[in-house]
């Protein structure tokens, strides 16, 4: 390949495991080691695939989640969504751009005082917008997120604390995530929240929206069904038998005072727009 | 004050150490011990996975040392009345896995003075007649331990009083989790970027 000349395509010989090692590499590299086994899959709609057997093929979607660990034992959390021939296609990318919003409308709330419950449900109000924008969904996107529309999508909650443990103090279980008198709730989609406390300078937290086209929840009509009237199952069932995959994004991000301007994102000089991330990938580094 | 960098990776100064078991401390109403855990087996009991100590017992500026653990007691300042427990070094130790750090490298890492630490072994005369807790890591090892010297879990208060503290970062704590990001972000632009020929 030219030097500076853009990669468009893959090449015999990528693969997942071949992503995994460099980022594996860039760790040790750096001093660390991985702050837990890295996520590196086409298959993103698997949330914790931890296994690397893909080859990469052309208007496939990669998903990189993958955090570092320092000497001292503190933990970073990333995640990033490209597609593997360097552009996305309309459909990728419009949902792409709807989990971007979510993302930044989360990391935009992590003001002290905000209970991080409203992050999520401000996180999955720009999903519904999206979707709905997109076709995917119908209605009112505020309507749409009050019923929970987007737990078929966006199946998991908006993200975690982080210190010394990549989902920080989780072996104290909801202790640690849920404020006194708050409890998790049962339903699916909500009750993956790991944290609802509210906000205050000093905590860590990861904001990791997503947008995910799961065959088997889509088998499932006692979830399904309720939401028959507001989801084009057409469009659904299209971006499945396409293998659409999943989207995530994922920064980390430090809670400051009400006198800062907003939160410090630890991971901010990784982009995360859309054009930005392209122009990377398959770039010489 | 300046970082505590040493060879035994500490993120604080010793005297930060030293207000974070305070604060514990200041809580307890009984004794608590606050557990590295072990190097834990893969398929047989001498090929381990690399060892990773507990994250309570590093936030209380334990050393990285399998089989150590901190005994805090009630109203402690931090150091009267914390002890840190770590395994005698072992002559073979050194000739497999390197040399230990020494006891002083590490009291003065750690905030304590060097005559606060003991043998694990003799943790069982310490606490002898006292009820105590414990926190520690999901560790067969030290489970067994902690069996035979009759401790009990932490209850939730107890829980709660590390909680309160680990969940705000101070400036040590955020200047390791721009360091840990800052290996991420570099890391995933080399996995995203590919070797440059095509391939990623």
């Amino acid at each position: 390949m030219l030097t500076g000349q853009r990669w468009r395509g893959t090449v015999p010989g990528s693969s997942e495991a071949g992503v995994a090692g460099r980022l594996l590499a860039g760790f040790a590299t750096a001093r660390c080691i991985p702050s837990f086994t890295p996520i590196v899959t086409v298959r993103g709609e698997v949330l914790h695939c931890e296994s690397y057997p893909n080859e990469l093929k052309a208007g496939q979607l990669l998903l990189a989640d993958a955090g570092a660990e320092e000497p001292g034992g503190y933990a970073s959390d990333i995640t990033r969504t490209y597609p593997v021939s360097g552009e996305f296609t309309a459909i990728q990318r419009q949902i792409y751009e709807t989990v971007l919003r979510a993302e930044r409308v989360g990391i935009a709330a992590c003001v002290p005082g905000r209970r991080y419950r409203d992050v999520h449900d401000l996180a999955a109000g720009a999903i519904c917008e999206g979707l709905v924008e997109a076709e995917i969904l119908r209605g009112d996107p505020v309507e749409l997120t009050a019923r929970g529309a987007h737990t078929l999508f966006f199946v998991h909650g908006v993200g975690h604390l982080l210190g010394l443990d990549v989902h920080d103090m989780e072996d104290f279980g909801d202790l640690a995530g849920y404020a006194p008198g708050r409890e998790r709730r049962s339903d699916f989609g909500s009750k993956f929240l790991r944290l609802d406390r509210d906000l205050q300078a000093g905590m860590a937290v990861t904001i990791e929206p997503g947008v995910y086209f799961i065959p088997q929840l889509w088998e499932r009509t006692e979830l399904t069904a309720p939401f028959a009237d507001v989801v084009n199952r057409a469009a659904v069932d299209t971006l499945l038998e396409a293998r659409f995959g999943g989207i995530r994004i994922e920064d980390d991000v430090l809670v400051r005072g009400v006198d800062a301007d907003g939160p410090e994102v630890l991971t901010d000089e990784l982009p995360t727009d859309a054009d930005e991330v392209t122009a990377i990938v398959g770039s010489e580094a | 004050m300046t970082e505590n960098s040493g060879s035994l990776a500490m993120t604080a100064p010793g005297e930060v150490y030293r207000t974070r078991r305070a604060r514990l401390a200041s809580g307890l109403s009984r004794p608590i011990v606050v557990f590295a855990g072990q190097a834990r087996p893969r398929q047989y009991a001498t090929n381990l996975h690399p060892f990773r100590a507990g994250s309570n017992y590093l936030y209380l500026g334990g050393p990285p040392l399998a089989g150590a653990a901190w005994l805090i007691e009630p109203g402690s300042d931090g150091e009267r009345g914390a002890t840190l427990l770590r395994p005698p070094p072992d002559f073979e130790d050194a000739v497999w896995v390197g040399m230990a750090p020494k006891d002083d490298e590490i009291a003065s890492s750690a905030g304590i003075a060097p005559e606060a630490i003991f043998a694990p072994g003799e943790l069982g005369e310490m606490l002898k007649g006292r009820r105590a807790a414990y926190v520690a890591p999901p560790c067969l090892l030290t489970m067994e331990f902690i069996g035979r010297l009759g401790l009990q879990a932490a209850k939730p208060e107890e829980q709660q009083l590390l909680i309160d503290s680990r969940l705000f970062k101070d400036q040590y704590e955020i200047a390791a989790l721009r360091r840990a990001a800052k290996a991420a972000v570099s890391a995933h632009r080399a996995a995203m970027a590919g070797d440059g020929s095509g391939k990623f």
